[in-house]
């Protein structure tokens, strides 16, 4: 239950934020390069009252250190734009076509048709770039001291020398990494730790859903570009026939089946008055649960849901609302709510990619709460269902874990092998060989 | 003690006293004297984590602070013959630092630089991308300071965000200590009154009592 905030919490909470933010810790370097600035400068101040013969003292010593200021003193890179006008940080590729933006150093950008960037801060090692909309190739010279950053929403990758595509969707809060040579970190807004990332992975960031995932790129099917199930539906995406197939429910005793029907059989004209009434109030009511997941508002989410009725959103939500709702249900706690709509999910939309991607989450809902055995169990079973899915990696690794604990190390070996056949680059290779190792 | 400050005496002969052990008039009458680069090196050291705390406050963290931070210093430096009493480097410091802020405040005022980039949106300040809730708030919280008088800003930030008593308030803003308490006061209030009202600072502190997981 909320509480009203009283005056001084507010003005505590804000000042104390405000002074974390004033005396954040300085970069040394940038500290020294600041230090060596003003030096540099002073010397080139007259000193107004020192006699002559003073300033003529100091003048040789002076100059050498100015010298030595301009010497080290490290000079940001350039950069040059081509296909496209500069408008101040701001790099915008045309609709027609694309933009390279190349780099004093040698490293360079290509941005695609529609996609802006913004230049935030160009240093000597690298610079700090944010991608506002679209997608880039880059490619960072890797050298003795690189420090690139790029930007996409609240996600952060940091690069030393690589190669990779990178594209943010801010309309779906979406974004798609796909590294190609080097390593590099990526900073999520779900977690503390930075993820690393080597060749060959890609990282998928889904800011409403509050999910990444990183998944091998080689075990996609060629050609095949588009999002996972999750992240399209994310986007407002297709839903596999099956989820059409299943919303009968009454639309009069149900406030969510009309909607639902309406809602996903998108484009079919019904005719009826009702259902473009509960088509509208279906859309509304969408868009306010992913603002409430996309701001963290899980518990305000599971109550706007339960004053609707569990009972009826569990027979008649579409797999979206769903899924919002399971994944609220998750962060507070309530695993037993986010089961039903998981079981919810794989009973009405069975055979689709959301019915798949439920039997994973049930997976991980139960080797969270310590019901290994039933884990391993879900786990089998998307791997049966989607045996090259997008969580297949995950879902491997989670049963080599449960494995090994219920059944001990020579069980989950045996798993770690297969892991390590089919992903030998994966991010769970290094506990699959440590568990080979032991 | 100021014996020890003049650079007549060889190194080679007599160690030199190390500047960094010097108390802050010491330091001035050294700068005054000798323009050492090696005393200027103890005054960065000494407080530019002080003056570029105090620009992040009154300003927002951005990429300007660095240059303003220059500024600051190069300020001091041509204005150190005024400073009467050597051993209130930190109040002339912090005094110089608030006016160049406040040029920078009006100058930004007049460009639109307070809180429109270029194409018109809200720059994000640059605090870890991870705290997504915090950010939001310190968008709102500078919003908010944007819309009080200059004065009340300044006092408001150096008072309760850091902390500064209330003469050195006083002093820095160059007004008296009623002024500086009644400025501070009242930039309290309206900061409290329009950050109630804002959902992103809402959000943020539920989030941080507890509220949302």
């Amino acid at each position: 239950m909320k509480a009203v905030l009283d005056e001084d919490r507010v003005t505590a909470g804000l000042t104390e934020l405000a002074r974390r933010q004033a005396t954040l810790p300085v970069d040394p370097d940038l500290h020294r390069a600041g230090r060596a600035r003003f030096l540099a400068q002073a010397l080139r101040e007259p000193a107004r009252q020192a006699p002559r013969w003073r300033a003529a003292w100091w003048a040789a010593p002076a100059t050498a250190v100015a010298v030595a200021a301009w010497m080290l003193w490290p000079r940001a890179l350039r950069y040059e734009v081509k296909g496209s006008e500069l408008d101040g940080p701001y790099v915008s590729a045309p609709l027609s076509s694309p933009v390279d933006v190349t780099f004093s150093e040698g490293t360079s950008l290509h941005l695609d048709r529609d996609a802006k960037l913004r230049i935030e801060e160009v240093r000597s090692d690298g610079a700090r770039v944010l991608i506002e909309r679209g997608k880039m190739a880059v490619h960072v010279v890797h050298r003795a001291r690189t420090a690139w950053v790029f930007v996409a929403g609240p996600f952060e990758v940091r690069v030393m020398g690589t190669r990779f595509d990178l594209n943010w969707d801010s309309t779906a809060q979406t974004v798609d990494l796909l590294l190609h040579e080097g390593s590099l970190e990526v900073m999520s807004p779900f977690g503390r730790s930075p993820i690393a990332m080597r060749a060959g992975q890609r990282f998928l960031g889904d800011l409403l859903h509050r999910s990444t995932t990183v998944v091998d790129a080689a075990e996609r099917a060629p050609g095949s570009a588009e999002l996972p199930p999750w992240l399209a539906a994310g986007q407002g995406g297709s839903v596999g026939s099956p989820e059409t197939a299943e919303t009968s429910a009454d639309p009069a005793t149900n406030p969510f089946a009309a909607a639902n029907s309406a809602d996903e059989l998108a484009g079919e004209a019904t005719g009826r008055t009702s259902g473009a009434r509960s088509s509208r109030a279906m859309g509304a009511r969408r868009a306010s649960w992913q603002k409430l997941l996309a701001s963290g508002q899980f518990a305000a989410l599971v109550s706007d849901a339960e004053s609707r009725g569990i009972a009826s959103c569990l027979s008649g939500c579409s797999s979206i609302d769903l899924r919002s709702l399971a994944d609220a249900a998750r962060y507070i706690g309530q695993s037993e709510l986010a089961e039903q709509c998981l079981y919810a999910l794989r009973r009405r939309f069975a055979r689709s990619d959301s019915s798949a991607a439920a039997a994973f989450l049930l997976g991980r809902t139960f080797e969270a709460s310590g019901a290994l055995g039933t884990a391993e169990t879900w786990y089998d079973t998307y791997l049966a269902e989607t045996p090259s899915g997008e969580l297949a990696a995950e879902a491997l690794a989670g049963k080599m874990r449960a494995a090994e604990k219920l059944r001990g190390r020579p069980a989950g070996a045996a798993i770690a092998r297969e892991y390590l056949r089919r992903y030998p680059t994966g991010v769970h290779a290094g506990v699959a060989r440590r568990l080979l190792a032991q | 003690m100021a014996s020890h400050l003049l650079p007549r005496t060889p190194a080679h002969q007599v160690a030199r006293f190390p500047y960094d052990k010097l108390g802050d008039a010491e330091l001035v009458e050294a700068i005054r004297r000798t323009r050492d680069p090696a005393v200027l090196g103890v005054v960065w050291d000494r407080y530019a984590e002080l003056v570029r705390s105090v620009l992040r406050g009154v300003l927002g963290a951005d990429a300007a602070i660095e240059d303003l931070l220059q500024d600051v210093f190069v300020a001091v430096l041509r204005g150190i013959d005024t400073v009467r009493d050597g051993a209130r480097l930190r109040g002339f410091l912090i005094g110089v630092t608030v006016r160049l802020a406040v040029l920078e405040l009006r100058r930004r005022k007049i460009r639109r630089w307070v809180t429109l980039s270029p194409d018109g949106s809200v720059p994000d300040p640059p605090i870890p991308p991870r705290d997504v809730e915090g950010r939001e708030a310190l968008r709102s919280f500078y919003r908010i300071l944007d819309q009080m008088a200059t004065r009340r800003r300044l006092a408001f930030v150096l008072r309760h965000v850091h902390g500064l008593e209330m003469l050195e308030v006083a002093e820095a803003l160059g007004v008296s200590e009623s002024t500086a308490k009644r400025e501070a006061a009242r930039g309290k209030e309206q900061v409290t009154r329009l950050a109630m009202r804002d959902p992103a600072i809402q959000h943020y502190l539920e989030i941080r009592r507890g509220d949302h997981p």
